[in-house]
């Protein structure tokens, strides 16, 4: 594959993909400085072999006064090159070329523990200038007097997966086209199609920069009475692309999120081994969000559209309306979302002052106590929030334009309690209880206030005319209304105020009482029981006024206002679970660990929660001798939940009753693991491991298809019998169901086998040299399919939407139960192998001199090949990639 | 086939197991035999009669190394001072306990508390005399680490380390030299990032235990660690996704790594949200590909301030 670099009209970010800059380093001259540094080291290597034999690359350190000071730097660069998906590469790894300070160390240590200013002190860093991820490390002590840790790090955090959020609506079916190899109704031709944006990148792009301090200070730590400081920042910004409406209307954001806490402690001694602390926290957090249309849009060739910030109209497949969907410029309003105009903005500021009050004692020998109690009052506000939309949104049918204001605020008010016990019976027998309590909530208000505009009835609305008020209300955009809009006195633009007033709280508390024996050091076991409540209560309600607007932007009387309550409802789950586990250890070298959990809940307050648990996990460790290790371990987690037995209430099945998956949901996940670490002669050492993780589900679900698509042959199953507990559509949500559609059970059935390991050699063929090689690999498969719940045999496909048969790739088969054309989307992360390859060199060059270079080369292979174009099926660009990474180094120790 | 080779399995895992547990019990009671001659107060943690401490210089006449690795280490204190946090400390007897009856006895192993052969109840009570005063290690006797054997001495080297927190090895890889299955998850391409340096196992895992499953760590105002970096999920919003904030983070996210992007517990976001919204796809939500990604349309999907459905 053909070095792209950048395969996507999205400029990368600086700084990547291509060499920029002060940042980037010319590939050439990195080459030659890696010979040149090379050939002096291996030249060096050789000469000073021979007269020391001593490895003196990591010398003592000198004496500085009173303190041991080492320190070393490690200078150098990398090299990066990539074929293939460059989004991928900075999405999964994201080193890029240029030189770096790739680490650096600073120790002093007193030599009689009573230095000046400090006993000891520590500063390390790692991976500045360039690196994804760097991080500065600072500690400082003086025995009895303070204790300070300084941490600052960086992370930048790039995502751009393409399957991820993409809808791949820009298939040819979904634009009105017969198929692929003629042009479409829609006036977008073939090559258009296959250049579009959306299958390039993730519509929910990322590229954002943490910044992260922490920063704790203790003062006289050995002292009977010890005080604490502390304060942490993490500061998080840059662009987080989102959309609005589907993805149509493409949005980016330049999001700034801060958070700061202070905290302030005291420890105090009053008794013989008992410590009471109290701590004040004070958390402040800001995130500042400012959305606008995504200009990048425009590299989207939209044929006869134009206009500043055109989004993408779509056609919304099970829209109803024939024909055109873009022609000269007209939307058909029925089907299609599009901005000409969008920005949002609000700030969110938050503050949670928490107060916690804790004891430890061990003043009675037997008994060892823990015990706390916090309260916390957070408080949370949008401030400046303003909404302004102006095109069409197809889901609502026929609004052309809005603006929302409303401040919102929500409390988080959260008191906590917790307490451990553990009685020592016996040498032998220990009894331990540990109980926790919490209660939180978190009520919330939001007084909307809403002007809406609609086009009038039954008429195109011109998206490319000047962006005017087309409400003509004073104040919204303060331009005369133009277009088609609607203005009359019967138009149906209004002024919608809403209030909304919501409650989420949970009240917990769970107790784990555990018996533990311990008679040796070969064997001990625990047995316990465990058993929780919890209340978790919500509410809602809205409450809505419609105030139309006339001719001339003159207000009208204000609606009856509506109200839309779900009542305060609280969720009651009893959880009981039996504890047990026991540690072998036949011999010295072996050790042996089991333990299991069987948890049952007599109720559920999410279907993805399992009612019924079973964990099991098992550990071996062997020793064989100084040299040589073997470990194994099982991780076990069955799980289902019975939620289909009570789907429309207590003795109404979701499904017809002998229906296969009457069930309900299950689940397991399911870990196996081997490892072994060798190091039989000084000079190589070896470690090897490997996990095999199988994650499966079945989850049942009443799904929605057309009665025709099951054809001759395939007797459709039985409806699904309830109706309750579904939702509700307004009448212009224009993917209601139509005529003849029927609801029927059906299984999604998802599996993933992950195969992970990795294998480490490291060799000393000579004194100065150290060479080690790596490899790691993870390799998954599985699938996502969609099974007939009353069968349980898979959903058998006659013909597609576009008339395709036999099937194309991911719409397998024949007589599809879904309305949509493309049941199964591509198995992406499903099916890919992950390689890493490493090898490095390290060689002592001089006293305190050590050269590193090392390879690295990073494969992302997707298993199921190039699905870019096949048959009439366009997903995505191929997101595998192939990357070599070179980095040299010198570093100096002294 | 299998038929056949199912039940020779079981018999073959039942033996195996009944054979480890008569080797462990024969092994525990050949170690209770070799212990009796031992004094009682050189058996457990508890202190005994301070005149019975002969102070750390005369350990060091014969542990000469062992003395030069504590003088360099956090526990020179012990040493230095005579008390610590209002408790009294006695040099190297503050852990190993009172030295007379070894000495007296000519170096007798048997005769002091020597931490290599101790059951990890012992070693635990001999660390947490001093180390229960901190946060950060008050929960250790309840945690799942001590429950399953693994005590102090399991991860830290007082004589033989210099690493921060006299850890045995660097943490991350001390942690994986027995959670296998968590390096493998960090291996994957969608991670955090623990291989790379940037955070560790401790800034999510208290490994000294808490009462949170997991052994996690928490808010201050007891809200999940996750929100510690994340705080933009944390909210409190006016529309909470409830399950955010009732179940976890976890029930839809794997926490150390994972082959699916944003470290989703699945490949699509439909067969992730279809586990609790089954009902939805019933009406109007058909899985055609424009609907198979639901955060497509509701994007700020962890909770919202402007949006019931998390639209905006």
């Amino acid at each position: 594959m053909a070095n792209t670099k950048q395969n996507s009209p999205r400029p990368l970010p600086y700084g990547r993909g291509r060499l920029q800059g002060s940042r980037c380093m010319s590939k050439r001259y990195f080459i030659v400085l890696a010979l040149l540094v090379s050939s002096l080291a291996m030249g060096q290597s050789k000469a000073v072999q021979e007269e020391d034999n001593d490895n003196d690359s990591d010398p003592r350190g000198r004496i500085w006064g009173n303190y041991t000071v080492q320190q070393s730097i490690e200078l150098g660069g990398r090299i990066t090159e990539n074929s293939g998906n460059q989004q991928m590469y900075d999405t999964l790894v994201n080193l890029q070329s240029g030189p770096r300070l790739l680490g650096q160390e600073l120790s002093m240590r007193s030599m009689n523990h009573n230095g000046s200013l400090f006993d000891n002190l520590y500063l390390s860093s790692f991976g500045l200038g360039g690196d994804p991820n760097d991080m500065v490390r600072l500690r400082i002590e003086k025995n009895k007097w303070y204790n300070f840790v300084g941490l600052y790090r960086r992370d930048q955090n790039y995502f751009d997966y393409n399957l991820f959020a993409n809808p791949m609506t820009l298939n040819p079916g979904n634009l009105n086209c017969s198929s692929a190899t003629v042009a479409c109704t829609s006036g977008l031709s073939v090559s258009q199609l296959q250049s579009s944006y959306f299958f390039i990148n993730s519509p929910h792009f990322q590229d954002t920069t943490r910044n992260m301090g922490d920063f704790n200070l203790t003062l006289f730590p050995q002292s009977a009475i010890r005080v604490r400081l502390g304060f942490s920042r993490n500061d998080n910004k840059g662009t987080v692309d989102s959309s609005l409406e589907d993805v149509n209307i493409d949005l980016t954001n330049q999001m700034h999120m801060r958070s700061d806490r202070w905290s302030f402690g005291v420890d105090v001694r009053p008794f013989k081994r008992t410590t009471i602390s109290f701590d004040q926290f004070f958390e402040h957090d800001k995130v500042d969000n400012a959305y606008v249309d995504n200009p990048l849009n425009l590299t989207f060739p939209l044929g006869t559209i134009s206009g500043p910030n055109v989004s993408l109209p779509l056609y919304f497949p099970p829209c109803t309306v024939s024909g055109t969907l873009i022609s000269g410029g007209v939307l058909n309003a029925g089907c299609g979302t599009g901005a000409f105009n969008y920005s949002r903005s609000d700030n969110v500021r938050s503050s949670f002052p928490t107060s916690q009050l804790s004891l430890r004692s061990n003043y009675f020998r037997k008994l060892d106590i823990t015990a706390s109690g916090s309260y916390s009052s957070g408080y949370s506000k949008v401030l400046n929030y303003n909404d302004l939309f102006y095109g069409a949104i197809g889901r609502a049918g026929t609004e052309s334009a809005y603006q929302v204001t409303g401040p919102a605020s929500t409390d988080r008010v959260s008191g906590n309690a917790d307490l451990g016990l553990t009685y020592h019976i016996t040498k032998s027998w220990s009894i331990s209880d540990k109980f926790r309590w919490l209660d939180w909530r978190d009520p919330g208000a939001f007084y909307q206030s809403t002007v809406d505009c609609y086009f009038a009835s039954g008429a195109p609305a011109v998206l490319s005319s000047p962006i005017g008020n087309p409400c003509g209300i004073a104040g919204l955009l303060g331009i005369t209304p133009t277009g088609n809009v609607a203005t009359t006195a019967t138009g149906p633009n209004a002024n919608v105020l809403a209030a909304y007033s919501t409650l989420e709280g949970e009240r917990t508390f769970f107790n784990t009482t555990t018996l533990s024996w311990s008679p040796s050091r070969r064997i001990s076991a625990y047995i316990g029981y465990r058993y929780g409540r919890r209340e978790l209560t919500t509410f809602y309600q809205a409450t809505t006024t419609d105030t139309p607007v006339v001719a001339g932007g003159l207000v009208g009387v204000p609606g009856v206002p509506t109200t839309a309550t779900l009542p305060l409802s609280t969720a009651r789950i009893n959880e009981h679970t039996a504890l047990g586990g026991v540690v072998l250890r036949p011999v010295d070298k072996w050790r042996i660990n089991a333990d299991v959990e069987l948890t049952y809940a007599d109720n559920a307050f999410a279907q993805i929660v399992p009612r019924h648990e079973e964990r099991v996990r098992a550990n071996s460790v062997y020793k064989l001798n100084r040299w040589a290790s073997v470990n194994a371990a099982v991780h076990i987690i069955e799980s289902r939940n019975d939620w289909a037995e009570n789907f429309g209430g207590p003795g109404v099945n979701l499904f017809p009753t002998g229906d296969y998956p009457a069930y309900g949901t299950h689940s397991h996940d399911r870990y196996y693991s081997l490892g072994a670490t060798l190091g039989p002669i000084r000079r190589v050492s070896f470690d090897f491991g490997w996990t095999y993780m199988d994650q499966k589900f079945n989850i049942p679900a009443c799904m929605l298809v057309a009665s025709s698509v099951f054809g001759a042959g395939n007797a459709a199953p039985t409806a699904c019998p309830v109706t309750t507990n579904q939702p509700t559509l307004p009448a212009t949500f224009n993917i209601q169901p139509q005529a003849g559609d029927v609801d029927v059970p059906v299984i999604q059935a998802y599996q993933e086998n992950t195969n992970t390991a990795y294998a480490n050699l490291t060799f000393r063929p000579m004194h100065r040299v150290t060479l080690n090689l790596g490899y790691e690999i993870t390799s998954t498969s599985g699938y996502d399919n969609w099974l007939r719940g009353d069968t349980g045999s898979p959903l058998l496909v006659l013909g597609d939407q576009f008339g395709n048969a036999p099937a194309v790739p991911h719409n397998p088969g024949a007589g599809s139960l879904f309305l949509g054309p493309f049941p199964n989307q591509p198995s992406g992360s499903q099916d890919f192998n992950w390689h890493k390859v490493n090898a490095g060199i390290a060689v002592n060059v001089a006293k305190g001199l050590t050269f590193k270079g090392n390879y690295a080369y990073y494969d992302y292979n997707e298993k199921e090949g190039n699905l870019l174009i096949t048959g009439n099926q366009l997903v995505a660009l191929p997101r595998d990639f192939h990357t070599n990474v070179g980095t040299v180094s010198l570093k100096y120790s002294f | 086939m299998r038929q056949i080779l199912k039940p020779i399995f079981r018999w073959a895992v039942l033996i195996g197991v009944l054979l480890l547990a008569a080797t462990t019990i024969m092994a525990a009671k050949r170690d209770s035999n070799a212990k009796k001659d031992a004094p009682a107060d050189q058996k457990d943690a508890l202190p005994a009669d301070p005149s019975q401490y002969v102070g750390s210089d005369t350990c060091k006449g014969c542990h000469e190394d062992a003395g030069k690795s504590i003088d360099a280490s956090p526990h020179f204190r012990v040493g230095v001072s005579k008390k610590i946090r209002g408790e009294e400390v006695h040099g190297c007897e503050s852990c190993h306990g009172p030295g007379a009856a070894h000495v007296a006895g000519g170096g007798d192993k048997t005769k002091i508390f020597n931490f290599k052969g101790a059951k990890p109840e012992q070693i635990t009570r001999r660390c947490m005399t001093c180390h229960e005063a901190n946060l950060e290690q008050r929960e250790f006797v309840r945690s799942t680490h001590n429950e399953n054997g693994i005590t102090c001495t399991s991860c830290h080297s007082v004589h033989h380390s210099t690493l921060e927190h006299q850890l045995v090895k660097k943490q991350t890889a001390l942690c994986f030299s027995c959670h296998a299955e968590q390096k493998a998850d960090f291996q994957k391409p969608f991670h955090h990032r623990v291989e790379e340096g940037l955070i560790q196992c401790g800034d999510c895992h208290n490994p000294h235990g808490t009462l949170r499953a997991s052994q996690l760590r928490s808010t201050p105002d007891q809200d999940m660690v996750c929100f510690k970096c994340h705080s933009d999920k944390r909210g409190p919003f006016v529309f909470e996704h409830e399950p955010v904030k009732v179940e976890g983070c976890t029930a839809c996210h794997f926490p150390h790594g994972s082959t699916n992007p944003r470290m989703l517990t699945t490949a699509r976001t439909n067969s992730l949200c279809l586990q609790c919204h089954a009902a939805t796809a019933a009406i109007g939500h058909t899985q055609n590909t424009r609907l198979q990604q639901c955060i497509a349309c509701h994007s700020n999907i962890h909770g919202s301030n402007l949006s019931n459905v998390f639209f905006k």
